[in-house]
């Protein structure tokens, strides 16, 4: 630290070296074409991401002093992974349950430690999607050392130049929710489309499973004999259960994928019901604040909104019910939808020590929201992870957190709460803890009537999906308060076949004085999108 | 009714083919204990609001047949034009798929995967939004 000049000069040095040998390096490995294309290896992470940016920006105004610098060499040689212990494994993987069922907390191959330079690379994109910068970065220093052109051959893999010339951002979509990362769009290059693949299908026997020892007796296969019609029923209580399930049935064998792709019927009564489809969306406010049920509907000018059913969708083109049921706007009540927010905050100075750099804190936190069908909804404004979070989300927990009164600094609902809650055995402090801040509201979608020019096809392509406003009105900071939040339902994934209406994108949030009357609009300069993420211990949300 | 087909119609045996012995026995097992059910609603709106998904305990225990049973049942039940039972079938082979994955329904029903690896592929993208009901 005496003399940080030439210190500093001689990491400079050290770096320098590295990354020509480096490069030289790559220039042997048949990377050379993109080397001729990019100005040259840039060491720093900041290329792959426009979010990170602000973090990135301090270390590149004010190089860090030499014992900063000798640590990043240090831990750059160990995966992210590694450092942080068995004892504080990544959190998100603590979900995975290894089954058809498992939610997306847990990212695929986590327990496999990225070796090449891609890998590194795509699990910082996946951290990064995480929030967690710090060890994003780590990945993101690693993947560059190993490779200067990790971000073009990234690129390359998840984002061939076919489905769309030179996406200029590849962290856009992986930001949002990794596991979608890996589905880019094929389908110019299909040999066959998928229609005529189905029709192929037709007619196909359900084939029975070999012998496991040749020559023996077939295991015996009764569903083969089964006549269409009995299919048919069973297929649609499976459907009615679990759509999921419906789904993958056509992974099955040929003749089951025909069925699961032709029957219009099934999924006709998929996404008009009440279970996942659009009979379980509410037009209307069905509840007050507390999630009591509303004695007196507040009628507008339009009183009752009609039901959506088939008369919404009368163009008979459109009635393709499996499309109808993905692409249109519904909440999810399998799961829960976060949105993950970094914001980036200049620390002080210590006036102890001489330090070339001002520390810079990047805080993360998370907002929760998860939609119940009877028309409630939790909001959560918290900065523990969501795999703490996620399990303790329930009407149980806020209900337990109310009813004792001197837990929670909103005590004015004690006397509706605190008539049915349970005050008088105790939650888990975990859960007591997380909940305390849940606020309890209520949520509405904008009529599917106020779209109603546009075919789902039109909205699926062109993206004008104005009927896929959410309204949420939850308690505010304090009795006289109301927070209200508007949102749209939007897709995170561009792809036809991508999961749609699975990210709430911000339209506008405020904090309305039942007093006074007054609107507080909140700046949403740091508010990121919600993202649905399915939660395994929530069931299918009854 | 009865009286009004004649002798024949009481005295004759009505064939029933397609369902064997064990099968038809189990079939009036199943009539007798539910023969004092109220007659099922018609109404569709009504069977629409109400849990489709649920089988009483009763039925569960019935249910608990080997797979050949099982599929038997549903077929005589569906021969013999039983409603109620072969929706209880039907469940219960709903509950049986429901949860698992394509390779563990294979394995649950002895099916053969005659897809090619890029047919199977093919089809997984199209349908893998649907992971998220």
């Amino acid at each position: 630290m005496e003399n940080p000049d030439t210190a500093l000069e001689q990491f400079r040095r050290q770096w320098k070296e590295e990354v020509s040998a480096r490069t030289k390096h790559a220039r042997t490995r048949q990377t050379r074409n993109y080397d001729a294309l990019r100005p040259g290896p840039r060491p720093g992470p900041s290329k792959p991401s426009e979010e990170q940016k602000p973090s990135i920006l301090p270390s590149k105004h004010h190089p860090p002093p030499p014992s900063a610098a000798a640590d990043v060499l240090e831990t750059d040689t160990l995966p992210g992974s590694q450092r942080r212990g068995p004892g504080v494994a990544d959190p998100f993987s603590q979900l995975s349950l290894g089954d058809a069922d498992d939610d997306d907390f847990s990212p695929r191959g986590i327990a496999k430690e990225p070796k090449s330079a891609l890998e590194h690379y795509e699990r910082a994109v996946e951290k990064e999607s995480q929030g967690k910068l710090g060890d994003s970065l780590s990945h993101y220093r690693k993947a560059y050392r190993l490779d200067a052109g990790v971000d073009l051959s990234y690129k390359n893999k998840h984002f061939p130049p076919t489905s769309k010339p030179g996406n200029p951002n590849p962290s856009n979509a992986p930001v949002t929710i990794p596991s979608t990362a890996h589905h880019s769009s094929k389908e110019p290059t299909e040999p066959m489309s998928l229609s005529t693949l189905i029709a192929s299908f037709s007619g196909l026997p359900i084939p029975g499973a070999p012998p496991v020892i040749d020559g023996d007796r077939a295991p015996p296969c009764p569903i083969s004999r089964m006549p269409t019609e009995i299919l048919l029923e069973i297929f649609l209580r499976t459907a009615v259960l679990d759509p999921a399930s419906f789904a993958r049935l056509a992974l099955v064998c040929k003749r089951l994928a025909y069925h699961v792709f032709v029957e219009n019927q099934i999924w006709k009564r998929i996404a008009l019901g009440p279970e996942f489809g659009l009979a379980g969306q509410l037009y209307d406010f069905r509840t007050d604040l507390q999630g009591r049920e509303a004695i007196n509907h507040v009628l507008d000018s339009s009183g009752e909104r009609p039901r959506v059913d088939e008369l919404t969708f009368e163009d008979p083109k459109s009635q393709d019910w499996r499309e109808i049921f993905h692409s249109h706007p519904r909440i999810r009540f399998t799961g829960v939808y976060i949105s993950t927010v970094n914001y980036t905050r200049a620390g002080g100075v210590s006036a102890m020590q001489t330090t070339w750099n001002t520390p810079v804190h990047v805080v993360t936190y998370y907002r929760y929201l998860r939609f119940f069908r009877d028309g409630t909804v939790i909001s959560l404004l918290s900065t523990h992870e969501p795999v703490e979070v996620v399990h303790h989300l329930t009407k149980e927990n806020v209900s337990l957190v109310r009813g004792g009164k001197e837990h929670h600094p909103l005590n004015f609902t004690s006397s509706a709460a605190g008539t049915n809650a349970p005050s008088a055995q105790a939650g888990p402090p975990t859960a007591q803890q997380l909940m305390k801040h849940a606020l309890r509201g209520r949520w509405r979608l904008s009529h599917p009537s106020a779209a109603r020019q546009h075919t789902v096809a039109d909205m699926a392509t062109a993206g004008i999906d104005t009927e896929g406003d959410l309204f949420i009105e939850t308690e505010g900071a304090g009795p006289r308060y109301m927070y209200t939040m508007q949102l749209a339902l939007k897709s995170s994934s561009k792809s036809e076949n991508g999961v749609k209406n699975n990210k709430l994108q911000w339209k506008g949030f405020w904090s309305y004085n039942e007093l006074t009357n007054d609107w507080a609009p909140f700046q949403l300069k740091n508010d990121r999108a919600f993202f649905f993420s399915r939660v395994k211990s929530y069931g299918l949300g009854y | 009714m009865i009286d009004d087909l004649g002798e024949a119609a009481t005295s004759e045996p009505i064939p029933i083919q397609n369902i064997n012995e064990a099968v038809l026995r189990k079939v009036i097992e199943w009539c007798t204990y539910h023969k004092g059910d109220p007659p099922a609603t018609n109404d569709d709106d009504n069977d629409v609001r109400k849990k489709t998904t649920d089988i009483d305990e009763w039925d569960q225990k019935f249910m608990q047949v080997d797979q050949e049973m099982l599929f038997e049942i549903i077929l005589a039940a569906n021969y013999l034009d039983i409603k109620a039972l072969l929706d209880v079938g039907c469940k219960t082979v709903a509950n049986m798929i429901k949860g698992k994955s394509p390779e563990e329904i294979r394995k649950t029903f002895n099916i053969q995967n005659d897809f090619t690896p890029e047919e199977e592929d093919q089809i997984r993208r199209e349908n893998e939004w649907a992971e998220d009901r």
